[in-house]
């Protein structure tokens, strides 16, 4: 008796979980999303800037040294995509316990970048993320196009990729 | 917790809703982690001096995850195999696994998020709960359960429930947490926001965290903190305990002024709390391994200064300085660190410079101090570390680099030097490798796990940068890593490393 009522609390918890789930379903049309804060403690969400573009999404750490490296030495190079209306957006790894020093090293880098806070790594991990630097190219819906693992090694190719996506995004 | 069947059901029901004939929305995302160690690490648990103290080390684990989107909705998992080696079994408690220790369901549908299953979790700044995981110092406070999040307009809402789970070795034990958090963005730069956490009484003591936050930005000042209490219930009292945080930056031309405030006593701490540490976690490499300072945020006040900013175009700067301590006795007015001896203090300054030349050459310079106290050590530290690339071959880079660490124990009234210097060749498309050399003249360090550690590294990318092999040949220090002030001893190893890093 006992066994039946833990089993039967668990089927109309299964159901009603089930049951509220198929109701978002029903409501869905957007791609796979994901919302993060910014610096100013603003929200950005993905779905909301599609269909503007291919966008870059560089995975950095203010405790990540290559990635520092990469993001200056790349630095001319990602303002020249954000010209052709690219997004370039950097997203940090910092968690709360170093999260103090991202704006300091953005500002005083000179970034114009739109830089985004992961602090629990779930929008890093969900693009196939184990380490950082880490980089993904989207398609202007959003769907990954490519992911560089490490530093950029050939810029040139991620140049050409821009470029192709951005000629096969629609125009506004 | 029959999770499976729920699983089952939702999906039973999302295959029958006809949802399913959406095939082309299907996107599949995932990454492949394997490590494996072979050769000799010192074993803490065998007697006599270096090299007779060690024992042979064999270490296996693979992590592949997964993710499965299909429109708004997304199935995500990561498949575990993991063997440890002999002396992380016998000394730290861990043990094989094999399976999926990770999964979860999720829909976004705006303005909600609803995930069923496993998930990390950061409310504010962390005072009242922060959720990760970092298999590396075997850390895992994820929760299993259900998360459901909302944002719309200003208002963002998060709730909660679910289960950490108790992994053989692991520094977390099975808890159930509930927790509450809502804020409201009312214009960019201006934000109230509260917490309120609830921890069963499983395998720590039940309480209760509710917490206060806020950011405000006038002009270049932003001002943000967070305030959280904590009550423990221990049977026959409640024990009151609290965390304070507070950060400001200012800008001024193309400098920012860092100025942080801690103050943790939460008298009952638990891993599900991971305040800001307001000091530097990393550092140059030999300060990584010489007893690096240890957060302890259930006693704990302190602040960090720091300059930064670009003097030249070429140029950046940091100054900066830390200095925390365990609450004072007596003490009256606002919390504040000592220099006291029985407090532990610790204090850290130092001064880095990055400088890039059009030729793209690059020098990273730092020197700095520090002295922390603690139980069972007093060390006053002083180090210099440079870094030095320069463009080899068509599109290759050479590497340099050396550090110096002097360590002063003025408990023993002694002195030792470790130095370290690295030598690395980046081809600037598949290839890069280093060569590093490692050496002190501690003799009691000598005698426990030698005085030189050569050793050599190279990395291969492949598959359009998609994959990345390195391999590791030589001897490595032991030591603390630390990850969000926890750590772990790691036993020093010699012998052959193969890393594989692969994205799906």
């Amino acid at each position: 008796m006992i066994k039946l009522r833990h089993y039967g609390r668990w089927l109309l918890r299964g159901i009603g979980g089930a049951f509220a789930m198929s109701c978002l379903f029903q409501a869905w049309a957007a791609p796979a999303n994901w919302t993060l804060k910014n610096l100013d403690g603003s929200r950005y969400s993905l779905s909301e800037n599609l269909g503007q573009g291919p966008i870059l999404i560089v995975f950095w750490a203010t405790w990540c040294r290559p990635c520092k490296q990469e993001m200056r030495e790349y630095k001319s190079i990602f303002e020249s995509y954000q010209e052709k209306n690219i997004q370039v957006l950097a997203i940090s790894e910092d968690n709360s316990k170093t999260q103090s020093r991202v704006a300091p090293f953005i500002k005083g880098s000179g970034y114009n970048f739109t830089v985004l806070l992961d602090p629990t790594g779930e929008v890093l991990k969900s693009y196939g993320g184990i380490s950082i630097p880490y980089t993904v190219v989207l398609d202007s819906a959003g769907n990954v196009q490519r992911a560089y693992r490490g530093k950029i090694r050939r810029i040139d190719d991620l140049s050409m990729l821009l470029d192709t996506l951005l000629e096969q995004s629609p125009s506004e | 917790m029959n999770r499976p069947l729920v699983f089952a059901i939702v999906g039973l029901i999302w295959l029958t809703t006809g949802l399913s004939a959406r095939a082309q929305d299907l996107g599949i995302t995932g990454a492949n982690l394997l490590r494996l160690d072979e050769g000799r690490e010192v074993d803490p648990q065998k007697l006599g001096d270096f090299p007779d103290n060690r024992t042979g080390r064999s270490f296996f684990e693979n992590q592949l995850r997964l993710n499965i989107t299909y429109g708004a909705l997304c199935l995500g998992g990561r498949f575990l195999y993991f063997r440890p080696s002999d002396v992380d079994t016998r000394f730290f408690g861990v043990d094989n696994e094999t399976g999926l220790d990770k999964r979860y369901l999720e829909a976004h549908v705006q303005p909600l998020a609803v995930r069923v299953g496993h998930f990390a979790e950061v409310f504010d700044h962390g005072l009242a709960l922060s959720l990760f995981e970092d298999r590396e110092i075997y850390f895992d406070s994820e929760l299993d359960g259900v998360r459901l999040c909302l944002a719309e307009g200003p208002i963002a809402f998060t709730a909660l429930k679910g289960r950490s789970t108790a992994r053989p070795g692991f520094v977390v034990f099975e808890e159930g947490v509930t927790g509450l958090h809502g804020e409201v963005t009312p214009m960019a730069g201006w934000k109230v926001g509260g917490s309120f956490v609830h921890l069963d009484s499983t395998d720590y003591p039940e309480a209760d965290l509710p917490a206060v936050s806020g950011l405000m930005t006038m002009g270049p000042v932003q001002v943000s903190g967070e305030f959280a209490w904590k009550e423990t219930d221990v049977g026959s009292e409640c024990i009151h305990g609290h965390a304070a945080y507070l950060a400001m930056t200012a800008d001024y031309q193309a400098y920012t002024l860092l100025v942080n405030y801690k103050d943790y006593r939460y008298r009952g701490w638990t891993p599900f709390q991971n305040p800001p540490l307001v000091s530097r976690e990393i550092g140059p490499r030999l300060l990584q391994y010489r007893e690096p300072h240890v957060f302890y945020p259930e006693d704990d006040v302190g602040y960090q200064v720091e300059l930064s900013g670009r003097p030249a175009d070429e140029l950046y700067a940091v100054v900066h300085f830390n200095h925390s301590s365990h609450h004072a006795l007596n003490q009256k007015g606002i919390a504040r660190p000592t220099f006291q001896e029985r407090d532990f203090p610790y204090w850290e300054f130092f001064s880095a410079i990055e400088n890039t030349w059009p030729s793209d050459a690059r020098l990273e310079c730092e020197a700095g101090l520090s002295e922390e106290a603690q139980a069972h050590f007093w060390f006053k530290k002083y180090w210099m570390a440079a870094d030095f690339a320069m463009p080899f071959g068509e599109a290759g880079e050479l590497q340099f680099g050396g550090e110096m660490l002097v360590v002063r124990d003025k408990r023993k009234d002694e002195t030792f030097t470790d130095e370290l210097v690295a030598i690395g060749w980046d081809n600037g498309g598949n290839l890069s490798t280093e060569l590093r050399l490692q050496l002190t003249d501690d003799e009691a360090l000598r005698k426990q796990e030698g005085d030189l550690w050569p050793s050599a590294e190279v990395g291969y990318y492949f598959g359009k940068g998609c994959h990345r092999v390195i391999v590791f040949w030589g001897r490595e220090r032991g030591g603390l890593r630390c990850s969000n002030g926890f750590c772990r001893r790691v036993q020093p190893f010699e012998g052959f490393r193969f890393t594989l890093e692969s994205s799906l």
